[in-house]
């Protein structure tokens, strides 16, 4: 006999509930949580590299690296002795609610303020996929074009802030800042931009000042609900 | 490539579907994909041919339906058909429309039989 069976499930609901359960957890740590996207090559790690240069020891950093292959990443990032934790996703393309929920586990949360998730270089499916953070920001790379918001849009929308990166490259390029704003403000009008450059330090202090916002907000919500 | 990640994810939610129910073989599944999400309908069906390999979906059909985009403009309220994810309402320019259909990603209906109970 057949049957027909009306299911009406969403495919995405097992990892934006898997994503809730994290988030729920970083909450009751008091962490706040960064998804980093970009594609490949856009200055993840350079970023993560100045930024715990900076805020280090002040702000008690963890880090979950994704990549394909390699624990490369990890490498550049363990003279700064801070817990890491290397997620190969063996050909997947992008982090998942899961893979997180497993590598928490490794992390110290109770001493930690601030966790980076850097997710694989992919402009596109991550941005499908919620992992329990706070905000993702997305970064996109002077090398990488000006035409990228409305050609990607996906990550321009979901993302919290948008860091143009490389701006030291700026001179050299046909870069088209204003034309990113333009994009960006039919795509996502709430979307904050940042230009920055690792190498020479411009536009740091208003990453750095971003993030202390997040982590403080957080620190004092968690404090509001132990007080209460 | 994310396709492969949402088959799959296809393929358990109705093999743990199939499996309460006692339904040993599934015929058919009816997909909705809405036009603005970022799947591919056929790299979605490949990867549905290569997720349902040594499951109860075994050769199992794919319907695939997409869902035009539609959204209202949150100004003016006018009702139109965007093409991509930027929600200019083509009345009266405002920014930002609520989308009301195009990002569908859902598993609607499978087809089963063999049921324990038939003694199949």
């Amino acid at each position: 006999m057949d049957y027909k069976v009306i299911l009406a499930r969403d495919l995405r609901e097992t990892n934006l509930k898997q994503a809730e359960e994290n988030l729920g957890i970083f909450n009751k740590a008091g962490v706040t949580v960064i998804n980093l996207i970009s594609s490949p090559g856009a200055g993840k790690t350079s970023l993560l590299e100045v930024t715990l240069q900076k805020l280090l020891p002040e702000i008690n950093i963890g880090i979950i690296e994704g990549d394909l292959a390699t624990a490369y990443d990890a490498d550049r990032l363990a003279p700064y002795k801070i817990p890491l934790v290397q997620i190969n996703t063996a050909g997947a393309c992008h982090l998942d609610a899961a893979m997180i929920r497993r590598a928490m586990e490794e992390l110290p949360l109770e001493d930690l303020d601030l966790v980076f998730i850097e997710n694989v270089g992919n402009l596109v499916c991550p941005a499908e996929f919620d992992l329990g953070e706070d905000a993702k920001v997305a970064l996109l790379s002077v090398a990488e074009g000006s035409d990228k918001p409305l050609k990607y849009p996906f990550i321009f929308q979901k993302a919290r802030l948008l860091l143009i990166t490389k701006t030291d490259l700026l001179p050299y390029t046909n870069f088209d800042l204003p034309s990113v704003h333009r994009q960006v403000r039919q795509l996502n009008p709430s979307l904050e931009i940042l230009p920055l450059s690792a190498l020479t330090g411009e536009g740091l202090e208003g990453w750095y000042a971003w993030l202390k916002g997040l982590v403080h907000q957080k620190k004092a919500a968690r404090k509001g609900c132990a007080t209460a | 490539m994310h396709e492969l990640s949402l088959a799959e994810q296809a393929v358990r939610l109705v093999s743990e579907d199939a499996e309460k129910r006692g339904i040993r073989k599934v015929k058919g599944v009816k997909i909705v994909i809405g036009q603005l999400t970022a799947v591919v309908p056929e790299a979605f069906r490949l990867a549905f041919q290569c997720a349902v390999k040594d499951t109860v979906l075994a050769g199992a059909t794919l319907v695939l339906e997409i869902k035009a985009a539609e959204a209202v403009c949150s100004s003016c309220g006018e009702k139109f058909q965007p093409q991509d994810w930027i929600l200019v309402c083509p009345r009266c320019s405002t920014v930002g429309a609520h989308l009301l259909a195009g990002n569908e990603l859902e598993i609607v209906s499978y087809e089963g039989e063999g049921r324990d109970e038939d003694g199949l």
